[in-house]
């Protein structure tokens, strides 16, 4: 699945942000460097962005900015991609509509998910990965719990790649792997990729919520 | 910032006079007079170099003063300084508030906050800086500008001194690209000029410029395509 790119131009006309801005922000590291890429167009060299990833953290930035000095946003952004040093109580991760209750109450930490509980990021990821395909219909609730555990289990192995979770079926049964990206991977043709999820975008998204 | 976390400990200083070669390190101040190299790393709180020095490694201080000729083999960041003679950092220049007399060269990108400079620059990579002031006494290349405010003058000749130092053309500034909020150009060439007011003086040749809120042209500024971008 190719990411999809915006370009700089197209990037400021959406977000209204300027050039100014823009290249401000990249100082302060509020940007990553990999983030811009340059390609050649027809009307020469051009600069793009990782679509969902620029627009979620251009939000970030213009939401944060007026409460945190830039300095202090570009450290808390600036933290290992995928296991951010996070913590947060179930009732957080309820009303920042993280995590859904239906999941919460079903594999969250605690039973009955107490709302003081407090997870760590590596435990309440696995329950946004899951509430996202679940709220997209398409996983069951006991698929869900396969792909948890998976999570779970092979998450510190990752070492902060840049990973994709796959999830597909064939003849009704349903597994799940994880692929450190960039990698193509070609199934035979009973094979049904349910999703295709960039586990360091989610993480964004995550951030994005919490921070 | 530089030297934060040795508070309690007292660094040391570096000085040279005359013709020797030093040791890179962290140091308090380091003050160079004469003709050296200094090989390894530097990491200083001010860092005054008279005379021709090199640095072979990284250089990181947050005071500059530097009167010469300078090189630094890697990269530099210099929170403060002013610089007058020839100054080559063969890597990245990162730095908050720099002044520039005289010619600099950098080979990588630059990051700046606010930068006034008099004379010439090549800079291969990126300028990237908050408020820039050019004064061009020669030829100046960067591969593409990004700033929030850009403002290019030509200053007459004759109050430079160190001419025979300079390339000798035209002064001129050249770059790809230049991208910024507000720009305000005189004896400039480039591809494209992006930015939301933008002032096109005399001499410039400028092959499409894209704009948001105003575009001021002078009737000798050679412009190929005008586009009013937004609202």
């Amino acid at each position: 699945m190719e990411r999809e790119l915006i370009s700089k131009k197209e990037l400021l006309e959406l977000t209204g942000i300027s050039y100014g801005q823009l290249y401000r922000w990249k100082r302060k590291r509020l940007i990553p460097e990999e983030w811009f890429i340059r390609k050649s167009t027809f009307t020469g060299q051009e600069t793009f962005f990782p679509k969902e990833l620029i627009l979620g953290r251009i939000d970030q930035i213009i939401n944060k900015k007026d409460d945190l000095s830039l300095d202090e946003l570009a450290e808390k952004l600036s933290q290992s991609p995928l296991v951010p040093d996070m913590h947060a109580t179930a009732g957080e991760l309820l009303e920042r509509n993280i995590v859904s209750k239906v999941v919460l109450d079903r594999y969250g930490i605690t039973h009955g998910s107490e709302r003081g509980a407090v997870y760590s990021f590596p435990e309440f990821f696995p329950l946004f990965v899951i509430d996202q395909l679940l709220a997209a219909g398409e996983i069951s609730l006991e698929e869900g719990g396969l792909l948890v555990e998976t999570l779970n289990e092979q998450w510190q192995k990752l070492e902060g790649k840049p990973c994709d979770l796959l999830f597909f079926r064939k003849m009704g049964l349903s597994t799940c792997v994880i692929v450190s990206v960039p990698a193509e991977l070609h199934f035979d043709k009973g094979v049904k990729v349910v999703a295709r999820l960039s586990l360091l975008d989610l993480t964004e998204q995550v951030k994005g919520k919490l921070i | 910032m530089t030297g934060s976390e040795n508070k309690t400990e007292v660094l040391p200083n570096l000085t040279v006079d005359g013709v020797c070669n030093a040791g890179g390190g962290v140091y308090d101040s380091v003050n160079l007079d004469g003709v050296g190299k200094v090989t390894g790393a530097v990491k200083s709180r001010t860092f005054r170099a008279n005379g021709q020095f090199k640095v072979l490694g990284n250089l990181d201080t947050t005071e500059m003063i530097c009167e010469g000729i300078l090189t630094v083999r890697g990269d530099a960041h210099v929170a403060e300084g002013k610089i007058d003679g020839m100054l080559t950092i063969e890597g990245k220049l990162g730095g908050e508030h720099l002044e520039v007399y005289g010619v600099w060269k950098v080979k990588k990108d630059c990051e700046i906050e606010s930068i006034k400079t008099e004379g010439a620059f090549f800079i291969d990579g990126l300028l990237n800086a908050g408020q820039v002031q050019i004064h061009l006494h020669g030829l100046s290349k960067a591969g593409e500008i990004g700033v929030e405010a850009l403002r290019v003058r030509r200053l007459s000749k004759s109050k430079w001194n160190l001419l025979r130092l300079i390339p000798k053309f035209n002064p001129e500034l050249q770059a790809k690209v230049i991208e910024g909020d507000e720009l305000d150009l005189e004896y400039t060439t480039a591809e494209v000029v992006r930015g939301n007011r933008v002032t096109i003086g005399p001499g410039c040749n400028i092959g499409r410029v894209e704009y948001r809120a105003e575009l001021i042209k002078h009737p000798k500024a050679k412009v190929g395509e005008e586009m009013k971008l937004g609202g």
